[in-house]
């Protein structure tokens, strides 16, 4: 009797787990190659519906979004609301060159932009991969409305399992001027 | 099939989300210049095949006209998809890695003028080996970043 009762909450424990899971989050792979070395293409994610923060928070966060065609892109927020966001070689935020380490490649020219001033809710979203990617470069900044999820956990290769953290804002120091007459 | 397969497959989410480029902004691939130098050898040798015109001049000259404009048009196509590589891909930093790589499009350049200016083979088969060449610099300088 109290093996059966034990299954039964064991069992009513897992359907309830995995009710929580199905609606808080989503499973996709990853196709294509703009967002390594954070992404490969072939991993399996779990997506966070609808958890994107809002703020300073979500900077960094790997997002969500669908394009007009319906598919799924996974693209990294850069630029929040209310900033000044300029891309080229190396992105600036209100005029200060951000740190970037999870970044690589080089903006082609083609995809240069110059300074836009992000209202509310629009975030501007970039690929890490930088000379091969599509986003708020070409398709311009993404309304919070528009954000499906937020990239939470890596289950597969069992070699990258483990949670994605979001990287801590920073930017770059300018150059102390020269002393006059230096 | 092993057990990480099995598992990989019963994990396998059924959406997919994409990380990737779909407009012409950093795609890169020499498989359009390998398949051009390709073609430019096989018209050259279809038109050594032709041998000496026989009595049917019109299909004779149908067909080198066919041979060389095919040919004409695919050795320019191989010009400008290693010159788009070279330029907008490979970057000074990558000199470190593929040294040689100027003087490869250098010689594809040359090689390329030679396939259209006239029909040895001998041009068109080093056109081909040197773009292979340019394919595995390319590849190198993929696999460095």
């Amino acid at each position: 009797m109290r093996i059966t009762a034990l299954v039964a909450a064991v069992v009513l424990l897992a359907v309830l787990a995995a009710q929580w899971l199905r609606r808080n989050f989503v499973a996709v792979e990853v196709a294509g190659e703009s967002m390594t070395p954070a992404l490969q293409p072939g991993e399996y994610l779990l997506l966070r519906r609808g958890g994107v923060p809002r703020g300073e928070r979500a900077y960094g966060e790997i997002v969500a979004l669908r394009d007009a065609s319906g598919r799924l892109l996974l693209k990294r927020v850069i630029g929040l609301p209310g900033e000044s966001v300029c891309a080229g070689e190396e992105v600036q935020i209100n005029g200060r060159v951000l740190e970037e380490p999870y970044a690589n490649g080089v903006t082609p020219v083609s995809q240069y932009r110059g300074v836009q001033r992000l209202v509310e809710g629009e975030h501007f979203l970039l690929g890490d991969c930088r000379d091969a990617s599509t986003d708020s470069r070409d398709f311009g900044p993404a309304d919070h409305s528009r954000l499906e999820g937020v990239v939470k956990f890596r289950y597969w290769p069992p070699s990258r399992v483990g949670l994605l953290s979001r990287p801590p804002r920073r930017f770059v120091e300018p150059r102390p001027a020269s002393a006059p007459g230096a | 099939m092993n057990i990480r397969m099995v598992l990989q497959r019963a994990l396998r989410p059924s959406e997919k989300a994409y990380a990737h480029c779909d407009i012409p902004c950093g795609i890169y691939d020499p498989a359009t210049a390998r398949l051009g130098a390709e073609t430019v050898e096989k018209m050259m040798t279809m038109i050594a095949d032709l041998g000496a015109p026989g009595d049917d001049i019109a299909a004779y000259s149908n067909s080198v006209t066919r041979f060389v404009a095919i040919k004409e048009q695919h050795a320019e196509m191989v010009k400008q998809e290693v010159r788009i590589i070279w330029g907008d891909f490979i970057r000074p930093p990558d000199l470190a890695v593929v040294p040689d790589v100027h003087d490869v499009v250098w010689e594809i350049m040359r090689l390329g003028s030679a396939c259209r200016q006239g029909t040895n083979l001998d041009d068109a088969k080093a056109l081909r080996a040197k773009v292979d060449e340019f394919a595995e610099i390319f590849a190198k300088v993929k696999a460095s970043r």
